[in-house]
């Protein structure tokens, strides 16, 4: 049985005064919250600043915070918010892609040795950083915060049908290129 | 799939997905939470506030005490200083009679006139003033000594005023300077 205090709890602990029930807060989430604005960033400097943002932001509003929802959800609307102020605040987003250099190579270089394995998970790589924006936060917020269709929607500010049709393109443009047959020379 | 989420996709994810953060995210991070959550005030910053209030409210006490206790006083007026101004009108008639008796020890110089007499300004701005806080003592100057009926009425007024000697001295003075003036 988990007897850990939930996160909402670590927050609340956090407002009074406890910097340790920050710190279990944090580890918690730190690692999948930076995985998201890795890929949605798509750069790493940026990644790094929205991150250090987001987590300034929640740390202001510790005065403030009411257990009215999850965290996780807080914690991912206020990333997603910091995320958006920064695309508007750098117009060239899109165009300054910093992706690992043989993340996008052509599977057909690739050498004899690479697995079927590992081509899927370099073609997964290549595939995500051609989704759309909105295709791809769905996506994340998925994987990484383990969030549902309606936390999704909240989030991006979108109805649940709308966040299901963008996870739904998102996942099948991704399962296709995992699935797509190695080229052949 | 009922909820688009395909099972190997979601695999294939969990197999590149494993950055983690930096450990310098993480210090900046939780070092600026720490900061946050600290007390904006140190304990001896705590206790400014009420002991400024408290030495204010003190001193305001301690002010409005020492003002009710104190007397109320007021700056000398012009009655306080009358006794001065009487003791400075006697010795200026005295030396006035001092020196009309040195005139009479030499009676081939002329009786001093009004004229003269009047190049004191001083003195009978003084007497004047003294004329006007004390009706009852009449000044003898210059202006009274012109003529004898005003000389007398002078004398008069130092008879009434009690000063009997300076007046019976006026009366010799006004019955040498006029002698054909009968005072009566």
């Amino acid at each position: 049985m988990d007897h850990s205090p939930d996160d909402s709890a670590l927050m609340l602990r956090y407002r009074d005064g406890d910097v340790a029930a920050f710190e279990t807060l944090y580890r918690r989430h730190n690692d999948a919250l930076y995985r998201y604005l890795l890929r949605l960033c798509q750069h790493r400097d940026a990644a790094e600043d929205v991150f250090q943002e987001a987590w300034g932001k929640i740390v202001k509003a510790r005065g403030s915070y009411r257990p009215t929802a999850k965290f996780s959800t807080f914690l991912y609307r206020v990333a997603h918010n910091c995320f958006i102020d920064y695309v508007r605040r750098n117009k060239r987003h899109s165009m300054t892609v910093d992706v690992e250099p043989d993340s996008q190579a052509d599977p057909g270089d690739l050498p004899e040795t690479e697995t079927e394995r590992s081509l899927a998970r370099r073609r997964l790589e290549a595939a995500l950083h051609t989704l759309p924006d909105e295709q791809r936060d769905a996506f994340l917020l998925r994987e990484e915060a383990g969030l549902n269709l309606d936390q999704i929607a909240s989030i991006t500010g979108c109805n649940r049908e709308t966040a299901k049709s963008r996870l739904r393109y998102a996942v099948n443009k991704l399962r296709a290129a995992i699935d797509e047959p190695v080229r052949t020379s | 799939m009922t909820d688009a989420r395909d099972k190997s996709v979601s695999e294939t994810y969990r197999e590149i997905a494993n950055e983690q953060a930096p450990a310098h995210l993480d210090k900046a991070v939780l070092d600026a939470a720490a900061k946050a959550a600290r007390p904006r005030y140190s304990r001896l910053r705590s206790w400014t506030r009420p002991a400024a209030w408290a030495a204010t409210i003190m001193l305001s006490v301690a002010l409005v005490l020492e003002l009710s206790q104190t007397p109320v006083t007021q700056a000398p007026g012009i009655e306080a200083l009358a006794p001065e101004m009487d003791a400075d009108l006697l010795q200026r008639a005295e030396d006035m009679a001092r020196v009309r008796e040195g005139q009479n020890e030499q009676p081939a110089q002329p009786v001093p006139q009004p004229k003269e007499r009047v190049a004191s300004p001083d003195a009978s701005f003084a007497i004047s003033t003294k004329s006007s806080l004390h009706s009852d003592v009449a000044p003898c100057d210059a202006r009274a000594t012109a003529e004898p009926e005003s000389w007398l009425a002078c004398i008069v007024e130092l008879e009434d005023a009690g000063l009997t000697d300076l007046a019976r001295e006026q009366r010799a003075l006004l019955a040498e300077t006029f002698p054909d003036f009968n005072p009566r």
